[in-house]
């Protein structure tokens, strides 16, 4: 069903009365002009699409603040003006679209006053971290205003994704974000395998591989926070802990990121039993070992000075601003696609989903550090539960539109794909890096410019997930 | 003439020791973070290597920016030679107590300058932050070398001070000392930009206190800047340890109290090197507010130590 630009601030009330969100709203090429998709997911997921006359319709930030990122990006791909939008700076500073987004031309802060400075970082930074741009406006040592400016990761994956369906493009989705890509490659997975019926074995270990991703990323977090606060025992601790979950990686699927096990119809490779022992034991010790890594932290009261009320995102910004994943239940919100709407065996096992209300750095470390444990409890359920059986089914792609959501370890990971005569015309991907990059610019106001890193590394997002 | 060549020789050895103990407490911390670490003479590599590469210098810099590693390097050369290491001699008898605090204080200052000169905003915040600290950590390192001067009869003079210390005996072991020792370890570790000050292994540009003001450097000026903040280090090191625990300095120039006087300042230096990489690896940096309250006990604790003087 179409409908007017005009109509979709009603209508997406209309949805989010009964319990769904904004997860994704793109523009998508129709043969005379364009038009607008709205995804929503709540129990299921909707889709609302819109048709735009000429290239400009009326922004919907004003009255619902998550489309703000999505209309820029949109004006930035397509060209469609958002009248109206508060807020158009270029999204994608460099991206490969050139011109439209104004070039290299980086806009100053909308903020003057006596004393007021603008520190711009980056693109380049001492550390090795991913490629961005950030501008301050202290007072001092407080932020005021902090803005980011990305982009410069930009590979146009969304393109690269526009093939016949019958090939194999789960390395593309692998390659999104490298230390996301079970969750990518999953939720891409999604969108091909639409309704056929994945072996349950395969449903197990892809939970499993999942949550092993979700284990080392937490790990490669808490050691960067212990890190960035120079807390620098545990930050070894935890990186030891993180390497033991990436040679257990390795001995599954041969690479450390577990990319190329996951294949349209289930596995490309069985895990064995010899192996599924070891994971156990391992997990047992990493478990424990955990506790203690946190325990230490958190027993450091110069540790616990650095993290309490440090970088404060409020549950009413976490809401606006549609926040994501662990940066959002540690904010208070409690959402997590793995409850809503289970994919792969996340119905058949049972695990609690940790939420912390303070939403300081403090509770985003101790979100993750509980989402470990109860990681390590869903892996061993799987492993339990697994029986032996076939991995890999054939695979049928109808014509249609497909979403696949999942819950990758920074949070709702959304793929939609438009496939027509076999082809894929129109693929849109969400990192959930997307929506939790405003998140940060709203965390760290308040905040002294020392504090940045620690409050960036606790969120823990990424650039190239989020370059696309 | 005997106590110029031993005053000279210590200055020397001062000098080419700091890597030493620089490369130590880099291996300590490794060590305490089960990494292996590298060598311990990685230090002497760095600075050789850096001295033989070309710099790159920021083209809003003017003159000072190359003038001021020398003006570093220059003041540390000569508190070198006005610190006791092994033995009570110095080459430069004249200097005292106060004149040091503010050869520390002239370096920090050029050091600012630099920063702000190579014209990024990391040496303009790590500036800002260092002057903070500076106002902060001068008080209390001024009075806590007074507290030490009070105790023995009020003499400035840096070779006095060891001797009229071991000559006083068992009764020095007072408040005031302790009190004074602590309230200095404290400004060592500010003054040496050590966590929980700063921390000088961090790749964070917007934390950086000391590095961020040296991000601007490179090859030579940066060799020699690195050296002197190694020799920063190790002169306060060797002023904790001869100042305030004197026993076992060469008091004479006879060979064996020589060797007594270099085995201990060895062992000395040595300790307070573990000491600093067991605080490193215990503790997370301050919040940069923070950073005055610590400042203030260390302020207080040398206050302290000067009304014990007078009251006890």
């Amino acid at each position: 069903m179409m409908y007017g630009t005009d109509e979709l601030p009603d209508i997406i009330r209309d949805y989010s009365k009964r319990g769904f969100g904004l997860v994704c709203m793109y523009a998508r090429d129709v043969p005379d002009g364009h038009v607008l998709e709205v995804v929503m997911a709540g129990d299921g997921v909707e889709r609302i699409t819109a048709r735009v006359d000429g290239t400009m319709y009326r922004s919907l930030t004003s009255e619902i603040p998550g489309a703000s990122l999505y209309e820029r990006e949109i004006y930035e791909t397509s060209g469609i003006y958002p009248a109206g939008h508060p807020d158009m700076r270029p999204l994608r500073s460099r991206s490969t679209w050139g011109s439209l987004s104004g070039g290299d031309a980086i806009p100053h802060n909308d903020i003057f006053g006596d004393g007021i400075f603008e520190i711009p970082v980056g693109p380049i930074h001492a550390g090795v971290i991913g490629p961005g741009h950030f501008r301050f406006s202290v007072a001092g040592e407080p932020i005021l205003m902090m803005k980011a400016y990305l982009g410069y990761s930009r590979r146009g994956v969304e393109k690269l994704m526009e093939t016949p369906v019958s090939y194999d493009n789960a390395p593309i989705a692998e390659r999104i974000s490298g230390d996301n890509a079970v969750a990518h490659t999953l939720a891409h997975l999604q969108t091909v395998e639409q309704d056929t019926e994945i072996p349950e074995r395969a449903r197990f270990i892809r939970t499993m591989l999942a949550e092993l991703e979700r284990i080392y990323n937490h790990l490669g977090t808490m050691a960067g926070i212990a890190l960035d606060t120079a807390l620098a025992v545990p930050a070894a601790h935890g990186n030891m802990l993180r390497e033991s979950i990436l040679r257990l990686n390795e001995k599954i699927c041969g690479h450390r990121q577990l990319w190329g096990i996951l294949r349209a119809g289930g596995l490309s490779k069985d895990v064995s039993e010899t192996v599924l022992a070891e994971i156990e034991r391992e997990l047992m010790r990493i478990k424990f070992d955990t506790e203690d890594l946190a325990g230490v932290m958190t027993r450091s009261p110069s540790f616990m000075d650095r993290a309490e009320t440090t970088g404060r995102l409020s549950y009413e910004d976490a809401v606006r601003l549609r926040a994501v994943g662990p940066v959002a239940r540690a904010s208070g919100v409690n959402a997590d696609v793995r409850k809503m709407r289970p994919y792969a065996a996340y119905d058949k096992v049972a695990f609690d989903v940790p939420i912390c209300p303070s939403g300081d750095v403090y509770a985003r470390m101790t979100v993750r550090k509980r989402e470990i444990i109860e990681s390590i409890s869903v892996i061993i359920q799987c492993i339990n539960e697994m029986k032996d059986g076939p991995i890999c089914t054939d695979v049928k792609t109808k014509d249609g539109f497909y979403a696949g959501i999942t819950e990758s370890p920074r949070g709702e990971t959304v793929h939609c794909a438009h496939i027509e005569g076999g082809r894929i015309t129109r693929y849109k991907i969400r990192d959930a890096s997307f929506p939790n990059w405003p998140a940060l610019e709203c965390a760290v106001i308040g905040n002294i410019v020392p504090d940045f890193p620690v409050v960036n590394k606790s969120f823990d997002l990424s650039y190239s997930g989020n370059d696309l | 003439m005997i106590d110029l060549v031993l005053s000279v020789i210590q200055a020397i050895m001062m000098i080419a020791l700091a890597p030493l103990f620089a490369g130590i407490l880099n291996k300590a911390k490794a060590r305490m973070q089960h990494r292996a670490g590298s060598s311990i003479f990685q230090p002497y590599r760095d600075v050789a290597k850096l001295m033989r590469k070309s710099e790159n210098i920021s083209e809003s810099s003017s003159w000072l920016f190359r003038f001021i590693p020398y003006v570093c390097f220059g003041s540390m050369l000569l508190l070198s030679l006005m610190t006791p290491f092994f033995s009570a001699y110095v080459a430069a008898p004249y200097g005292d107590l106060i004149s040091m605090v503010y050869i520390f204080t002239l370096y920090r200052f050029m050091m600012v300058l630099g920063g702000l000169e190579g014209g990024s905003v990391f040496g303009g915040m790590g500036g800002s932050r260092e002057m903070m600290m500076s106002v902060l950590i001068e008080p209390s390192l001024l009075l806590s070398l007074m507290a030490l001067a009070g105790l023995t009869g009020g003499s400035t003079m840096i070779g006095d001070i060891p001797r009229e210390l071991i000559g006083m005996g068992a009764i020095v072991l007072t408040p005031a000392l302790v009190l004074a020792a602590s309230s200095f370890f404290i400004t060592l570790l500010a003054e040496n930009s050590r966590v929980p000050f700063d921390n000088p292994a961090t790749h964070l540009e917007l934390t950086m206190v000391h590095e961020g003001m040296l991000i601007e450097y490179s090859g030579r000026g940066l060799g020699l800047m690195d050296l002197s903040s190694m020799m920063r280090l190790m002169i306060f090191s060797s002023m904790f340890c001869t100042m305030f625990f004197p026993w076992g300095i060469a008091l004479t120039a006879s060979p064996s109290a020589v060797l007594i006087g270099l085995a201990s300042i060895l062992i000395k230096v040595l300790l307070v090197t573990l000491a600093i990489a067991l605080i490193e690896s215990y503790l997370a940096k301050y919040r940069l507010f923070r950073l005055p309250n610590l400042l203030t006990a260390s302020f207080a604790l040398s206050l302290l130590a000067m009304i014990s003087l007078y009251i006890l």
